[in-house]
């Protein structure tokens, strides 16, 4: 195969980056936060769009899991309520354990999925909440070959797409 | 910078982006400096904010009402348990005193908890965020590129079968969320954004509504207590001495008897009000800003339902209350990342869209419009009493004053019931200014349209809508204009 980059941190040094991508919330459902499944056009060449719909709804299910109102929800509620919110200073909460697994996984789809077709999430905390910011590289040493590799491993995946 | 905070009302980072007003990307003090001490990102917060404890404590600039809140409750506590708990301890039961240190306690608690904590600030965009947004807005807009009068940026979102308007805001540069607003005292744009409350010193959003309502649903039964024992006390004693000679000891005995059950009669009143008005909003699952804009009406069957609203009471007491608590979107205590400069447009190599170095010359521009308002602020009474000249150049004395009339206005202590003030005060003063201020305030003016505007509670209503669409129409026009007044302005600040 040729040159591609095949690590986060190699990706980081030797590519520079080209474009970002932005998936925005999808506010259909209410405030929780939900991210748009929707294709982006530019990554058309990249990533297969099963792929990248898959790690969006993944994350859409970690969030509706984060903020969940149901019986945990409440017991945590009415403990922190009648602590009178000092417990917070020593627990943490579930959302924030659940943004820990999210962390973990999108570091993981990096290294796995994104990182070796040029690509990088970036977890959407960093940014606000708002948006999942895919930055697309352009491998600085072999441009043209890494959009024909690109293309070869999307035609690989294309078949069981 | 010392983390106390408590050194003046304005950061070091402020006076530091109007000296590099030729590039002036405020990360360039932090990469100056980041051979000697990182930066935590609380220390270049864009939003008009107080940090206190090395960023752990996060509150609005003007807090001294919030001093009063405490001195109140601190000294009307106090003086409760030095003179009426010893007596009714004893005739009564040693009950009440544990019952109030109770209710004290979690008083404090949670206002402190309601005033400290971020109440759901987000975050502005980055560059490429904003430069993204705009080239969506550009195509979906279709027609002529930027021009001198864009329509006005709004998205529709169809929630739970309501349509829905999400407004774009022109000073974080991101389309707020539903229910989220832009809370012109602090700057920012707040998550499910309630009030501004100064008596806690504080947004009310959604990280800290129910700190909020613990608050003030706790000090009605505090208040309520310690006046019916103030009572209790007094006639308890005019039982052994008579009615005026129990009123007489008092003021010998417990020199402040009287003035604190006062203080007590009023607080009930509009606390009980309060917390009477809130539980009706939780219950509909409606915010303050909601509900004052009457953006949702009652009926299901009319066009207007609210969408929020799980459908019953308890169900919206609960997802209020007892819901997840989401984490804060700001990262206060997180250090400054060198390599991922959050404002830096052409230096690390993106060269997207032609946008892109507008798009940072807007960002900065948007720094020195923020931090040339500072200077105004601070310099107003020097400059109107030595330069007159100076000023016909570029602005209107009148407008400076006003800037900082709005926002001392809400710490002297408004006799308007306690919370219910949104940022409509500050507003009303700002859109005063606005006829005057015409060229870079333009931008600012924005959000104080975005922001609630009843058509009750302000008695001007009718003119300032006016003159805000006026100015809606004629922002691009402004931004023109920008950099012109921006450059007179750094002129101005650096006399």
């Amino acid at each position: 195969l040729c040159p591609q980059v095949h690590s986060l941190q190699e990706l980081r040094r030797s590519a520079s980056l080209a474009t970002k991508v932005f998936v925005q919330r999808d506010y259909s459902d209410g405030t929780t936060c939900q991210f748009q499944t929707k294709f982006p056009p530019e990554l058309e060449s990249r990533i297969e769009r099963q792929l990248f719909e898959e790690t969006v709804k993944t994350l859409n299910g970690f969030y509706a899991e984060a903020e969940k109102i149901g019986g945990s929800s409440y017991l945590e509620g009415c403990l922190a309520c009648a602590t009178a919110y000092f417990i917070f200073l020593c627990m943490e909460t579930h959302y924030e354990k659940v943004l820990k697994k999210i962390s973990k996984y999108i570091h993981d789809q990096n290294e796995k999925i994104y990182a070796p077709r040029g690509l990088l999430l970036t977890d959407p905390l960093e940014r606000g909440m708002r948006v999942i910011e895919i930055s697309i590289y352009e491998d600085r040493c072999s441009s043209g070959s890494s959009s024909s590799g690109s293309s070869s491993s999307s035609s690989g995946g294309g078949g069981a797409g | 910078m010392t983390p106390g905070g408590g050194s003046g009302p304005m950061k070091d980072c402020e006076y530091s982006q109007i000296s590099t007003h030729s590039s002036s990307s405020p990360m360039e003090s932090p990469h100056k400096k980041k051979k000697s001490v990182p930066k935590r990102k609380w220390e270049v917060f864009p939003g008009r904010n107080k940090f206190f404890c090395n960023g752990r404590i996060m509150m609005a600039r003007q807090t001294g009402v919030f001093y009063l809140t405490l001195v109140l409750i601190l000294v009307t506590s106090g003086l409760f348990f030095a003179f009426d708990c010893p007596y009714l301890s004893e005739k009564i039961t040693p009950a009440i005193p544990a019952i109030g240190g109770i209710l004290f306690f979690f008083v404090m608690g949670t206002l402190l908890r309601t005033s400290f904590s971020d109440p759901g600030v987000l975050p502005r965009a980055t560059p490429d965020e904003a430069a993204d947004l705009e080239r969506q807005i550009d195509i979906a807009n279709g027609s002529s590129s930027g021009g001198y009068r864009p329509p006005p940026r709004t998205k529709e979102v169809i929630i739970n079968g309501q349509t829905v308007k999400l407004k774009y805001c022109f000073t974080c540069k991101i389309f707020r969320p539903p229910r989220a607003s832009h809370c012109s005292l602090c700057d920012n744009c707040v998550e499910r954004f309630d009030h501004h409350c100064p008596w806690v010193g504080n947004c009310v959003g959604k990280r800290n509504y129910r700190f909020f309502y613990m608050f003030i649903l706790s000090l009605s039964f505090l208040t309520v207590f310690i006046f019916a024992f103030v009572i209790t006390h007094v006639i308890l004693r005019s039982q052994q001495t008579g009615f005026l000679n129990a009123l007489k000891d008092s003021p010998a005995r417990y020199p402040f008897t009287e003035i604190y059950s006062v203080v007590c009669f009023f607080s009930v009143w509009s606390i009980v009000g309060l917390s009477g008005f809130h539980t009706y909003l939780i219950s509909s699952n409606q915010t303050t800003n909601e509900d004052i804009k009457g953006s949702w009406s009652n009926k299901r069957g009319k066009e207007n339902y609210n969408p929020y609203s799980y459908g019953n009471i308890f169900t919206n007491c609960c997802a209020a209350l007892c819901g997840p608590l989401s984490p804060s979107l700001i990262d206060r205590r997180g250090f400054i990342q060198p390599d991922t400069p959050q404002l830096a447009g052409p230096s690390n190599g993106i060269t997207m869209y032609g946008a892109t170095q507008s798009q940072s010359n807007m960002c900065d521009q948007d720094q020195c419009i923020q931090s040339t308002k500072f200077v105004l602020q601070a310099a107003a009474t020097p400059l109107l009493q030595s330069e007159p000249s100076i000023t016909s150049e570029e602005l209107p004395l009148p407008g400076k004053t006003s800037i900082s009339g709005p926002c001392a206005s809400l710490t002297l202590g408004q006799p308007t019931p306690p919370s219910s003030m949104p940022n409509l005060t500050s507003d009303s003063g700002l859109t005063d200014i606005i006829p005057l201020k015409e060229e870079h305030e333009g931008h600012q003016f924005l959000t104080p349209e975005e922001a609630p505007s009843p058509p009750g509670m302000l008695p001007s209503g009718s003119p300032i809508a006016h003159s805000h669409t006026m100015h809606v129409l004629s922002l691009a026009s402004q931004d023109s204009l920008h950099e012109d007044s921006v450059r007179g302005l750094v002129k101005l600040s650096s006399v």
